[in-house]
């Protein structure tokens, strides 16, 4: 329970990233975004991105000395997370202000370095926990499943506010449903390899399955996963009602999944 | 204090001791500057160090060095000029600043409505003492003598001039006392028949042993000073023996480890002689120069005893047992040390009486190094000044009357004529730690008033009316020596006392004061006095030639601590035994005196009942010295809860898993507590670890019934408990 | 040549008694659940013979701390006698270090909401004085080698519960307990 801030800076950090890159992708591509919409989704995600850093910061015993955290940049990955995702959310600032004057070049400009740095914080982020002392978190499939939350929540979030101001163009139920195949196919890798894995890593698998949690997160997914699947082809299900109850189904699973990831994080 | 001698040296704590090792003596290479913290002055204040003793009944009994600083003590470790505490305590001992500045600790004299309830009220000294005295001179009115009042004071601390408590006692008149040991009664009795006194070798003397049986005793737990010394002794090739029906920490650390069945000790003992005489490996000079009754020993051996038997009845093979029996009768010298442990079963004195035939007969005893070691009391010969005051004028009765200590709520609710009407209790914890919890629980029902002098809120404050509240060693000043080594160590006063505690002596002095008050005349005990100058009063010619010391105070300025001169280190070197014969006894008249079978025979050990057929034993725990120490939060923080020791075996027929909750019953009581599988038991054992009673309801006694050991009577005045003959079922919880 | 401090643990001679650890806690006045040294208990048939068998640890010194590397303001120094030293003034708490080290050496203390961990007493040993643990052991169980200098014989550095030492190469050596004769009736 103590790691619950880092489970919520975690996911909500993921998921501003992960929208941040799908609205600055849809405005460069498609420029059908309007300036107020853009400014609410902007918005909406710096204060997401916000509260993640205000979370993490409980997890600090000394939260006011947070700002040290960069100093050993040359080897900590945590370092590193915490510059890299500070320079994320003053870039994510930076580019809210472009679309509040308006200036799509340098939005677009901004929002390109600012994905890049969000997925050098997404990566410096996995590599933090990918360590031998916890053979459950010791895996390739830590970086897969960091990355993922990001895809499968952020175009979610993006695509649900554009059904709500009635500007959605693009089908975030394919999208969506790639990154669900993907992530069943990483949970799978998951457990096969903390399977065979050390006795740590066995016993992290088993008690994350031995937990109801285990089966709520597992249950909201195949939900979700089952109400994109038909809408992809169906027109009518792509609405803002949908989209909302879907992302909530999968916010849900992906914070009990993080949820179980630091609880059965087994030293050696 | 030790201005002189430490004030000068490095402000680090605890002792200097220059690392010769791997040329440490020089500053290392530091990193690079700024990141790694400098080691800062741990004070700007003063630092003092003083001279302590632990008082705690351990065969260690420690010479401690006290660190304090700006008035608070911030570390506590051995002595390095003891070269038996060797500047390092145990870990009961390292410990200690918790046992000062434990937030449990009790700080003013309270007063408890209703026993048992939880519903303490703080009260003055003046009020505790009012209440008390008031209470003395109207049982002494109603009664006409002070006999229905009850001390029960033991071993919690052995500081000399705690025997004060005894001293303002019989300053009040004749009083009912509680009576003999729990600790070593029939081992005491047996030796005294076979030698005229219990005495024991040295323990430094393990390094100069050929060979050493460490029969039933496992001073890894109880001792870890002399485990040195045993570890020092194998390393260099001496042979360590364990002889013990449980796989102790000592066991494991033997060369030979024998599993005995529990109370069939004696049977080894004597299998192991009838070998060493049918192969004429005993010492004949040695027996016929200083023994009596050899020979009707030697018949009896040969008429009763065969390696064979010994066999069967002890579980040990019998090529095992022939082979220790050369070993050892073939080692010069030989060192057993007999445990308190071995002969807490009712035939516990037989039993040592057996073994300590085994010594004599090789000739190991009076050897430097050899010995049959269990207990000695050669240093304790203070003035005990605290005790000479004498009961006053108009006393009624005419001496103090006993209860056994060891039985004492059945003695006490026995006791009539008159009854038992208030307590007294002071460094003992008798509702935690004497058998039959239930009975001591009635006979403190009886009471009008129980007055209990304590550190800590533990079962038999919880069950008093008033608690006074003691200082630690560290808050008040005394003395100290061992019933196992040679040294005397001094306890200086190193803090002023926390909250408003008191030490047993103060508490005399005050109490003697308030009865004088009311009632001029009532109580001989002095009503004022430097605990600095009764401390002093204790060292008499023969004590300070012994100790090679001038005085308290000198020997508290040169080092603390002072080991006795080598005339007594080896037991019966002279071969001048305390007996009526003045020769080692094998056939003792004075055990027939008291109805024991003259020669040390083979008794019988207790059966296991029917319906209770596994023994449940509970010996001395890591963490304590009975019910001290363990409810540290610091040993707590290790350790926090009490368990069953239970082997696969037994487990497997009871369907018990590792950490199950298991409840053990008998016709006593019962109690429910996790189980830890083990093989360090066996299978027909289960064994509980004794005086816990932070955070549980129950005590390793609730099973214990009062069930006597066979000796006792003869130098401790009454027979100890067979604790470890307790019988009991298990079942899952 | 630098040296390579770190820790000789006698196991044949660990009685398991604790004392080790209580008193590095009574000399550093370490709040009550604070361990930075630890006694463990090992499997019982760990020598083959069933026997009651103890490791005493605290920090391993490692050649390669993983804590130093997880450590986000760089509080963790090793120094060239191998000792590796955590800066309290420097610690923010983030307990990565703890999550990150193999044996779960750096403990987090929550009254000064830092990281807490074995600093290989070197402000004594800097002033010739052993490490309170080395010093305070009754039975002289716990020694200092300078691993550079000496590969005391029949010292390993791998025990069963101790976690992959190739991980974060510890200095941290033990002699095993050699089993005695026994002769039991289960
Ligand atoms: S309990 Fe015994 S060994 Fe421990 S410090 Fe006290 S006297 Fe020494
Ligand atoms: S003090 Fe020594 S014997 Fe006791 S546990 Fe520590 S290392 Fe082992
Ligand atoms: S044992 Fe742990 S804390 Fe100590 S140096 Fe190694 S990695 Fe760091």
């Amino acid at each position: 329970m103590h790691d619950l801030p880092l489970v919520i800076f975690t996911v909500l950090s993921q998921l501003a990233i992960g929208g941040f890159v799908t609205l600055w992708w849809f405005d460069r591509k498609n420029k059908t975004i309007t300036r107020s919409t853009g400014l609410i989704i902007s918005c909406s995600l710096v204060v997401l991105g916000g509260i993640a850093v205000l979370v993490s910061l409980f997890h600090l015993g000394q939260p006011f000395a947070a700002y040290r955290a960069i100093l050993n940049i040359k080897v900590s990955w945590l370092s590193r997370e915490v510059t890299f995702y500070g320079g994320f959310v003053g870039l994510s600032v930076l580019y809210t202000w472009f679309w509040l004057k308006d200036m799509p070049a340098r939005r677009s400009l901004i929002g390109g370095i600012a994905t890049i740095i969000g997925a050098i914080a997404i990566f410096s982020s996995a590599k933090i926990y990918m360590i031998p002392a916890i053979p459950a978190w010791n895996s390739v499939t830590t970086m897969f499943a960091f990355f993922l939350t990001s895809i499968i929540l952020g175009p979610l979030f993006v695509g649900l506010l554009l059904a709500f101001r009635g500007e959605l163009s693009v089908n975030i139920s394919r999208i969506s449903i790639f990154s669900l195949i993907a992530a069943a196919i990483v949970m799978i890798l998951y457990f096969s390899s903390l399977q065979s894995g050390l006795p740590q890593a066995v016993e992290a698998a088993r008690l994350t399955t031995h937990h109801f949690i285990f089966w709520i997160r597992l249950f909201t997914f195949v939900i979700a996963f089952a109400i994109l699947s038909l809408s992809i082809k169906n027109k009518a299900m792509c609405n803002a009602k949908i989209y909302s109850f879907v992302f909530v189904l999968l916010f849900i699973s992906e914070f009990l999944a993080r949820f179980q990831f630091y609880e059965t994080a087994n030293h050696l | 204090m030790l201005t002189e001698n430490f004030s000068r040296r490095t402000f680090l704590k605890g002792s200097a001791s220059l690392s010769a090792l791997l040329g440490l003596g020089v500053a290392t290479s530091q990193a690079p500057k700024g990141l790694i913290p400098k080691a800062q002055a741990k004070s700007n204040g003063k630092v003092e160090q003083f001279y302590n003793a632990c008082p705690r009944n351990c065969y260690d009994t420690c010479s401690i060095v006290t660190t304090v600083e700006d008035g608070r003590i911030t570390f506590i470790t051995g002595n390095e000029k003891n070269t038996y505490t060797k500047g390092r305590l145990c870990v009961k001992g390292n410990t200690y600043p918790r046992v000062v500045y434990s937030p449990d600790r009790i700080k003013y004299p309270m007063r408890q409505k209703g026993r048992g309830s939880g519903n303490w009220e703080r009260i003055s000294w003046d009020e505790a003492y009012t209440i008390i005295a008031k209470k003395i001179l109207a049982i002494k009115k109603e009664y006409g003598s002070t006999l229905p009042i009850c001390l029960n004071k033991y071993s919690g601390n052995f500081n000399i001039l705690n025997y004060a408590t005894e001293g303002m006692l019989s300053s009040i008149g004749y009083t009912t006392r509680a009576q003999g040991t729990p600790c070593d009664p029939a081992g005491s009795d047996a030796q005294g028949f076979d030698m005229g006194a219990p005495y024991n070798n040295d323990p430094e003397q393990f390094l100069d042993a050929d060979y050493i049986i460490l029969w039933g005793a496992n001073p890894a737990w109880t001792s870890a000073h002399s485990m040195y010394f045993i570890e020092q002794a194998k390393e260099r090739g001496t042979k360590l023996v364990v002889i013990d029906p449980l796989i102790t920490q000592t066991a494991s650390k033997a060369d030979e480890y024998i599993q005995v069945k529990a109370s069939t000790d004696g049977a080894l003992a004597l299998g192991m002689i009838r070998y060493i005489l049918d192969h004429q490996l005993y010492d004949k000079n040695w027996v016929s120069q200083n023994s009596i009754g050899f020979n009707e020993f030697f018949s009896y051996v040969k008429k009763n005893i065969t390696v064979e038997w010994a066999a069967e009845k002890t579980g040990v093979p019998k090529p095992v047992i022939e082979r220790i029996a050369r070993e050892y009768a073939t080692a010069k010298p030989a060192n057993i040390w007999i445990g308190f442990g071995m002969q807490r079963h009712v035939n516990g004195g037989a039993m040592v009486r057996a073994i300590d035939a085994l010594a004599a007969i090789t000739g190991n005893i009076g050897k430097k190094g050899g010995g049959v070691n269990y207990i000695g009391e050669e240093t304790w010969g203070f003035n005990y000044s605290t005790m000479g005051f004498g009961a006053p004028e108009g006393s009624g009765g005419e001496a103090d009357r006993y209860v056994n200590m060891n039985n004492f709520g059945a003695q006490v609710l026995d006791a009539n004529d008159p009854p038992i009407k208030m307590m007294w209790i002071a460094c003992r914890n008798p509702m935690a730690q004497d058998p039959e919890p239930t009975v001591v629980k009635k006979a403190f029902d009886q009471m009008d008033l129980i007055v209990t002098a304590d550190l800590y809120m533990n079962k038999t404050v919880e069950y008093s009316d008033i608690v006074l509240p003691v200082t630690t060693p560290f808050e008040s000043v005394g003395v100290n020596v061992s019933y196992w080594h040679y040294w005397m160590n001094v306890n200086e006063q190193a803090i002023k006392p926390l909250y408003e505690t008191k030490s047993d002596l103060e508490i005399a002095m005050g109490l003697s004061k308030k009865l004088n008050q009311l009632k001029p005349g009532s109580c001989t005990f002095p009503v004022t006095g430097d605990p600095l100058d009764w401390v002093e009063k204790e060292m008499n010619d023969d004590i300070k030639a012994l100790f090679n010391v001038k005085s308290w105070d000198d020997l508290r300025k040169n080092g603390g601590t002072a080991k006795a001169n080598e005339s007594i280190t080896v037991a019966w070197k002279d071969l001048k035994f305390r007996t009526p014969s003045g020769k080692y006894e094998f056939y003792s008249k004075t055990a027939a005196e008291y109805g024991h079978h003259p020669l040390p025979i083979f008794t019988e050990e207790y059966k296991a009942p029917k319906e209770y057929p596994i023994r449940c034993m509970s010996p001395h725990w890591k963490f304590g010295i009975h019910s001290q120490f363990q409810h540290q939060d610091w040993l707590m923080a290790i350790q926090a809860h009490p368990f069953l020791e239970i082997h696969p075996d037994l487990a497997k027929k009871k369907s018990i898993r590792d950490q199950d909750m298991v409840k053990i019953i008998n016709e006593t009581g019962y109690m429910t507590l996790p189980a830890k599988i083990t093989k360090m038991v066996p299978a027909d054992t289960v064994v509980m670890y004794e005086g816990w009673w932070k955070g549980v309801n129950y005590t390793e006694n609730f099973t214990v019934k009062a069930l006597q050991e066979d000796m006792g009577e003869h130098l401790k005045g009454q027979r100890g408990i067979a604790f470890h003959d307790n019988f009991v079922n298990i079942e899952k919880a | 040549m630098a040296k390579k401090l770190g820790f000789l643990v006698n196991i044949e001679r660990c009685i398991g008694c604790h004392a080790c650890e209580i008193s590095c806690k009574s000399f550093y006045q370490l709040e009550p659940n604070m361990r930075r040294r630890r006694v463990q208990e090992l499997p019982e048939d760990v020598v083959g013979t069933p026997v009651r068998a103890f490791v005493s640890t605290a920090c391993n010194h490692c050649d390669d701390p993983a804590c130093k590397k997880a450590c986000p303001v760089g509080a963790y120094t090793k120094r060239e006698d191998g000792i590796v030293v955590h800066n309290q003034d420097l610690c923010i708490g983030c307990q990565m270090c703890g999550k990150a080290c193999p044996y779960s050496v750096p403990m987090f203390n929550p009254v000064k909401k830092k990281m807490d961990k074995c600093s290989m007493c070197y402000d004594r040993l800097d002033v010739g004085q052993l490490p309170i643990c080395v010093e305070k052991c009754p039975l002289e169980a716990i020694q200092i080698v300078d691993y550079n200098e000496v590969q005391p014989a029949n010292a390993v550095s791998e025990i069963p519960t101790f976690a992959d030492t190739s991980i974060t190469h510890p200095t941290t050596h033990f002699i095993l307990h050699k089993p005695g004769k026994q002769s039991r009736r289960f």
